[in-house]
């Protein structure tokens, strides 16, 4: 029985995230078309809503090319472990009070851990497509990934010791009581939104990619649905950041200055669209405003900026916390 | 049941995942084989109701050493040679050893009266007990730990930037190749290591 309803769990939740996916690509070229003075996709459909959905069968339709010389099953397994490993973040993600599949009592720590084992599917992408460009790619990538998530987590475990709980569900109860933790973190949250959008190797980070030098990185040799695959990877990387930013600073599904319990629980599910709908669209401005950052920069700025920021602001939440408390 | 059968099926996928660390020609697939066989460690974790260890397992083990590993075997050159020997003179001698210890091993495991306990060996609030028990009675080792690690951070780094004072060796010699190509690579090594 717990077998078929994790199935369905499952299925229900890989429909919900491919739907989000098609609106996210639509928005992101929108986004960009927008902010460039251009017009976007408007030829398929009204408005061009259509346009990712033709892309999509296109990219399903395609032959599926396999450099004879990569490794049939690492270069097979790759794609799949960059779609599998965020997307099983969303299982402990709570969208309104009652509504998440599950509430694990170490929530935030099961996604970062699975972010960390997202390394190896470039790894293996980069290794497994026996491609030079493709290779450098993956190292530059897993090199990156490695610095930002120390920041990334570093920064939130302010709010960790604010809440004295690792549970989504309870730190958003918190959050009803309080304020934000968005307040009280400030410099948190902004370190959170850097290491969160240079973990999803989003530009101004996107140097894995590097089309102008790299081809296409890690994914160069990957065509048709396998590449939608890394291509799905991204944007639910980006959904699970950006829920997660949601969930830890800005109060999940609560809105601010009313009685929560009174508010209709259909309504906090669009609260928890719209936070997280926003910050996507704050990484969505950072990707068309920012040029790209150069290799040495971009470790720089992970180890010599973010991370004694992201130190500073423990000690001194700890402390003051502490000061608080006696 | 199910709780059971899960149990040997992940036993025996890290059985099978630890013997192919040791015995796949391509080093770079054992890594991979040895992320696997962490992974099913932490799925024993979870049939265990440790779901905090599973996921710190995999935090640790898969996210951060496993990946050092990879990274150290793909910046080293010539580890990747499939034709090179694989075993070397203690080959026969080790898997006796071996067996020797697992029959020791058995022997214990059979001839002790297991009792198990009534209660859950789990209490609910194990990061509150880590946390605790780590600051306040593991206070010491916790420290000495950490201090070992500062240690080999600094002199890892040390190291690291003895190699930059080197005088790079920076003409192109009669055949058009760069001499300091060697030097070059093991200085990015330890670059991308810190």
């Amino acid at each position: 029985m717990d077998v078929i309803l994790g199935l369905l769990y499952v299925v229900i939740l890989f429909s919900l995230v491919a739907v989000q996916v098609l609106i996210l690509v639509f928005m992101e070229r929108k986004v960009s078309a927008w902010i460039q003075s251009r017009i976007g996709p408007n030829r398929v459909g009204p408005w061009g809503l259509l346009q990712t959905t033709a892309d999509i069968i296109k990219l399903i339709t395609k032959e599926n090319i396999r450099n004879i010389q990569s490794d049939k099953v690492i270069f097979f397994l790759a794609p799949i472990l960059a779609f599998v490993a965020p997307f099983a973040g969303f299982v402990t993600i709570p969208v309104a009070e009652n509504l998440g599949i599950q509430d694990l009592n170490m929530g935030a720590v099961y996604v970062f851990a699975l972010g960390s084992s997202m390394v190896f599917s470039v790894i293996w992408a980069g290794y497994g497509s026996n491609n030079r460009y493709a290779l450098i790619g993956a190292m530059r990538s897993a090199a990156q990934m490695i610095s930002y998530e120390i920041p990334l987590v570093t920064s939130v475990l302010g709010v960790f010791l604010i809440a004295g709980t690792l549970s989504m569900r309870e730190i958003v109860a918190l959050q009803e009581s309080g304020t934000w933790y968005v307040i009280y973190q400030p410099l948190g949250f902004i370190l959170f939104l850097v290491a969160a959008t240079a973990e999803a190797n989003r530009a101004p980070f996107d140097l894995p990619e590097a089309e102008s030098e790299l081809v296409a990185g890690f994914h160069t040799e990957y065509s048709g649905m396998k590449f939608a695959f890394f291509f799905l990877a991204e944007y639910t990387e980006m959904l699970v950041a950006c829920s997660l930013m949601t969930v830890l600073f800005l109060g999940g599904w609560l809105i601010p200055f009313v009685d929560n319990s009174q508010i209709p629980w259909w309504i906090h599910i669009f609260v928890f669209i719209f936070k997280v709908y926003s910050m996507i669209f704050l990484m969505m401005w950072f990707r068309w405003t920012f040029p790209r950052l150069r290799v040495d920069h971009l470790m720089q700025f992970g180890w010599k900026v973010l991370l004694p920021f992201a130190l500073v602001n423990l000690v001194v939440t700890g402390a003051v916390a502490l000061w608080l408390k006696s | 049941m199910a709780h059971a059968l899960m149990f040997y099926l992940f036993a025996a996928l890290a059985i099978a995942a630890s013997l192919a660390v040791i015995l796949h020609r391509n080093i770079f697939k054992s890594a991979t084989f040895l992320a696997g066989m962490l992974f099913c460690l932490a799925a024993l974790f979870v049939l265990l109701d440790a779901e905090f260890i599973a996921v710190v397992q995999v935090l640790i083990y898969i996210g951060a050493i496993t990946i050092l590993i990879v990274f150290a075997i793909m910046l080293t050159t010539k580890i990747n040679d499939e034709h090179k020997e694989q075993f070397n003179s203690q080959k026969f001698l080790a898997p006796i050893l071996a067996l020797g210890l697992l029959g020791l091993i058995l022997t214990i495991v059979v001839k002790i009266q297991w009792t198990t306990a009534e209660i859950s060996p789990v209490p609910s609030d194990i990061l509150g007990l880590i946390g605790t028990a780590l600051l306040s009675d593991f206070i010491f080792p916790f420290d000495v730990v950490s201090i070992l690690l500062l240690v080999a951070l600094i002199g890892a780094t040390y190291i690291a930037k003895q190699e930059d004072r080197k005088p790079l060796v920076t003409e192109v010699d009669e055949t058009g190749e760069h001499g300091d190509g060697k030097v070059k690579h093991a200085l990015h090594a330890e670059e991308v290591e810190h």
